[in-house]
């Protein structure tokens, strides 16, 4: 048979071992073990392990622990030494930092205003897949070679003229802005539903067929082929519809009549677009 | 407290390792306090006091042989330096000026009292 073992716990010898400073663990260990065999022979087994564990409970203490890494390195002071420097430095030359502050702040200050202007100017209409190929034509007025002002509008025989006249140039399209405003009325097929008016500003456009050539809006309503290819056809927007005629069944072959501006009259529905986001 | 800054416990086994001079190890210093002042003393809290110690310079370390009742791991003696023995005789001193300066009626008093 074997002899039964009358040693430590070997459990918490384990894990005395794990926790303990490498550099202590065999003088304390043999300290353990020394005063445990004294135990023993005069208390008896049971106290001694009792103990023992005991002991080893109470050595589970910062300065006996391992730390967890043996090369740990000051950085600590390192950066408070940093952070002196910058003090003394800044405080012996007052006029150069307030130079060198004040060039940082507006340095970064006018990033910012760049970045900002740029990622809006990049933040909108970018769904167009011809976006590349379409331009605006601006135009400057010119005395004695000075630039007087400077007009997004031009004439309206400029767009024929330059398909006509220059290569490379394929598709024009007019924009005229209703800037007056008008009274839009929702006068339904037969002219007989009930009426709905509202005076509208800025917000309708006369423009040439290639509209939707260049632009990719997105149709809820209607097909792209045929909008606005008769004349007094109109193209509104998902809330427009919703505006004027409600959850209608059918918005395409609707009619609404516009009074005010230059073009005013009845125009039928050829399509419905979905709103932009 | 000037040069020299000793805890009530460090002074304690700083004394008791010059006591045990040349016997100095975990398990005699600390049955030497347990036995001689008649107080526990748990092996984590002399090894803490022991390292302070030996960081300050007031001890040195030194390995020595191995036993078989030490389950064959070595000791490790513990000696007195230099600086270990002027910080307990400026402990000591101190002691004794402050005792020298309390006048004789209040020891007095307190006799009568007990």
């Amino acid at each position: 048979m074997k002899e039964r073992y009358s040693g430590p716990p070997k459990i918490f010898i384990r894990f005395f071992k794990w926790f303990c400073d490498p550099r202590l663990h065999k003088y304390l260990e043999g300290d353990l073990f020394e005063i445990f065999e004294v135990i023993k022979k005069n208390e008896g087994l049971r106290r001694a392990r009792w103990r023992f564990t005991w002991e080893i409970l109470k050595l589970f203490r910062t300065g006996i622990i391992r730390s967890s890494n043996n090369y740990r390195l000051n950085h600590s002071s390192m950066i408070k030494n940093y952070f002196k420097m910058a003090f003394r430095s800044i405080s012996k030359n007052g006029v150069q930092t307030a130079t060198n502050i004040f060039g940082i702040s507006v340095g970064v200050a006018v990033v910012i205003l760049i970045v900002q202007y740029t990622s809006f100017e990049f933040s909108f209409d970018d769904f167009h897949s011809k976006r590349n190929e379409i331009y605006r034509v601006d135009s400057n007025i010119v005395e004695a070679d000075v630039v007087m002002s400077r007009s997004k509008s031009s004439g309206y025989m400029l767009g024929p003229t330059l398909v006509e006249q220059v290569p490379g140039i394929t598709t024009f399209l007019r924009v005229h802005p209703l800037e007056s405003g008008a009274v839009v009325t929702y006068v339904g097929q037969g002219g007989k539903s009930k009426q709905q008016f509202f005076e509208e500003r800025d917000v309708i456009r006369f423009v040439d067929q290639s509209f939707f050539q260049l632009f990719d809006f997105k149709l809820k309503e209607g097909n792209r082929s045929t909008l606005l290819t008769e004349p007094n056809s109109v193209v509104i927007t998902e809330s427009i519809q919703a505006k004027y005629m409600g959850s209608i069944e059918e918005p395409v072959g609707e009619f609404i009549k516009i009074d005010g501006g230059r073009y005013p009259g009845t125009f039928k529905v050829s399509g419905v677009l979905e709103d932009l986001t | 407290m000037g040069k020299y800054h000793l805890g009530e416990f460090e002074e304690i086994v700083l004394l008791t390792v010059g006591i045990l001079y040349g016997d100095a190890y975990g398990v005699s210093i600390k049955n030497e306090i347990e036995e001689k002042l008649n107080r526990k003393v748990s092996v984590g809290a002399l090894q803490s006091a022991l390292k302070r110690l030996e960081e300050k310079g007031y001890l040195t370390s030194k390995e020595g042989e191995s036993t078989s009742e030490r389950g064959g791991r070595p000791k490790l003696y513990f000696t007195l330096t230099r600086s270990g023995r002027d910080a307990i005789e400026y402990a000591r001193e101190l002691r004794n000026q402050l005792y020298s300066r309390i006048p004789k009626v209040a020891l007095d008093l307190k006799l009568i009292e007990i």
